[in-house]
């Protein structure tokens, strides 16, 4: 079992956090009503916040207190980016079956919980994990996060899906470890990387093309563009200094970013390549929704560490898309994977022939 | 009848760049969303024309008054010329819509990364400098906006004259920090008579018959308006 990073956060809160803590803006005003309602006091909406955030702090307060308090501070549930990996196996849903209960049992008993399910060729993991963050407000500190391995069954094996952090991707990599040395052979994992490649030029194509290309989609607007120069390294031994100015990395927002005359300079004078697009899509058949995505790699340097997100969906209503943004269903989230993922793959096969082609 | 023009100041991945053979390569048939066309010769350039699936929903009141939705396929046109003045490329859409989004979206994708694209608007030059060299040119309507110096005023103000404006002698300018919303020029030429709109937007209505020569006077000036 792995042992864990941190202790546990707080063993009691003191007057001081209690009072901090209700004077944030995300304590709203009911918490701070049933808070009083336990010991049978009862506040008025236009009661001073501070002047009862000074009375509560004084008052005694037990583990659910401040948990009802914790639970307020902890952090808004937001959806986080999607990567994936193809891992070429002869091993099947019953043989990896195995190495997964191992290491279910091995993170339950570390204190996650975790649920496995299987629906037809897809089988996932939701686990539920703390972590610790010192920086913030002392009831705030442990946050209560959760993330999905998913195992998607292909022709070659399986393509293997999971939320994009270090705490998860961990976990996806000891997971995948297990299985390979249940089986016996060395797992193939394919990543969508440009490492390989270090043409600027064709970086910032893989972006382009992505988002301009993407088959059964008709692209409608590209909203943001990221563009990133890695900062020259210096040599130690050498006499060269330091280099005082540099931008390593600019956002552009607005309509139509990718033909922009700015980020084109900024691709063509400058040397800066594309690291992170967002960008509205229209799907050619069925519902005719337009999807809000972003594409991202974590290590900009390397271009490494491929996600991606579906922000969220403008559905095609009564005759028109509406100009209100919803959250994406599984579905959706599903089907649009598939088709960011394997476009994704063509666009590094088919960039890493045209990069051999430029250094022949 | 007038005629609606907007210029754009476009830029291809490399020098030598040849649009036509690759708007040829993408005509519109059953199977594409999207598609070029060649329609003729325009003021001397080629003329295109793109043409795009889309889809009008039409409501339809039920039996029970209930409004239900039917969707019309149909094809969108927009005509434009794609041109080279001292090797800067330009691209002139006629009648624009609100917006030409889809078009630039099809010339993107087909010419890939390295296509840019700037609306060009006349902000940087007076309204009638462009036509000085005519018989007559008038400023006959004028739209500003603008703030009052010293008086914390704002002012959204229109000026119209048959007879002429001349902005350097109208006092309620003088006081004024303003930008041009909106500018309308009657123009003579030859006996001809012509009217040209011009937005802030870079949207140019154009009337009469002198619209030939007015294109031509506007798209020699276009490098002056980068």
């Amino acid at each position: 079992m792995s042992k864990k990073e941190h202790g546990p956060s707080l063993y009691y809160a003191t007057d001081k956090n209690v009072f901090d803590a209700l004077n944030l803006h995300k304590v709203d005003n009911p918490t701070v009503m049933e808070l009083f309602q336990g010991r049978n006091i009862i506040v008025g909406k236009k009661n001073s916040r501070e002047e009862l955030a000074r009375h509560f702090s004084r008052l005694t307060h037990d583990y659910y207190d401040h948990k009802i308090i914790a639970n307020r501070l902890g952090i808004s549930p937001r959806r986080e980016r999607v990567t994936s990996m193809d891992v070429v196996t002869e091993e099947g849903f019953d043989d990896i079956k195995v190495s997964i209960e191992e290491y279910k049992k091995e993170l339950e008993d570390s204190g996650e919980v975790v649920h496995v399910t299987r629906d037809g060729d897809s089988l996932s993991l939701n686990i539920q994990y703390s972590t610790i963050d010192y920086k913030k407000n002392e009831l705030s500190q442990v946050q209560v996060r959760d993330g999905t391995i998913e195992f998607v069954k292909t022709d070659n094996g399986f393509t293997v899906r999971n939320t994009e952090n270090e705490h998860l991707t961990g976990a996806r990599d000891t997971l995948l470890g297990k299985i390979e040395k249940g089986s016996e052979k060395t797992l193939e994992k394919i990543e969508v990387s440009l490492a390989d490649i270090t043409s600027h030029k064709l970086r910032s194509k893989f972006f382009h093309e992505l988002m301009l290309n993407l088959p059964g989609y008709t692209f409608k607007d590209a909203t943001s563009v990221y563009v990133y120069k890695a900062i020259p390294e210096v040599d130690e031994e050498d006499d060269a200094t330091d280099v005082d100015t540099h931008i390593d990395r600019i956002a552009l927002r607005g309509k139509g970013v990718s033909r922009s005359e700015i980020l084109n300079d900024l691709l063509d004078d400058e040397d800066f390549y594309i690291i992170k697009v967002g960008w509205k899509t229209k799907e050619d058949l069925g519902s005719g929704h337009i999807y809000d995505i972003e594409a991202t790699f974590t290590n900009p340097k390397d271009c490494v560490g491929f996600s991606f997100i579906l922000n969220g969906v403008f559905p095609y209503e009564d005759g028109k898309i509406s100009s209100k943004r919803r959250s994406p269903m599984k579905a959706e989230i599903t089907s649009i994977s598939h088709d960011v993922e394997a476009k994704s793959r063509e666009l590094v096969r088919v960039l890493r022939m045209e990069s051999e082609k430029e250094n022949e | 009848m007038d005629t609606k023009y907007r210029w754009y100041r476009i830029q291809y991945p490399r020098e030598n760049f040849e649009i036509s053979p690759i708007l040829k390569k993408s005509p519109f048939t059953s199977k594409s969303n999207f598609g070029f066309a060649f329609i003729g010769d325009d003021f001397g350039n080629i003329k295109y024309r793109f043409l795009k699936r889309s889809k009008l929903t039409i409501t339809v009141l039920d039996d029970s008054g209930e409004p239900t939705y039917q969707d019309v396929l149909t094809v969108e046109i927009t005509d434009f010329s794609i041109f080279s003045i001292n090797s800067l490329v330009f691209l002139r859409v006629e009648n624009p819509g609100r917006s030409i989004r889809d078009l630039l979206n099809a010339l993107e994708k087909l010419i890939g990364l390295g296509f840019t694209c700037k609306v060009i608007t006349f902000e940087k030059i007076k309204p009638t400098e462009m036509f000085t060299n005519l018989d007559d040119t008038k400023l006959v309507g004028l739209k500003v906006t603008g703030i009052v110096a010293g008086q914390n005023l704002k002012a959204n103000l229109e000026l119209t004259s048959n007879e002429g404006i001349v902005t350097e002698k109208v006092r309620i300018l003088e006081d004024m920090r303003y930008n041009i919303t909106s500018a309308v020029i009657d123009v003579l030429y030859k006996g001809l008579r012509g009217k040209v709109s011009l937005a802030s937007t870079g949207l140019v209505k154009i009337t009469g018959k002198l619209t030939p020569k007015i294109i031509h006077i506007i798209e020699k000036s276009l490098p002056k308006l980068l």
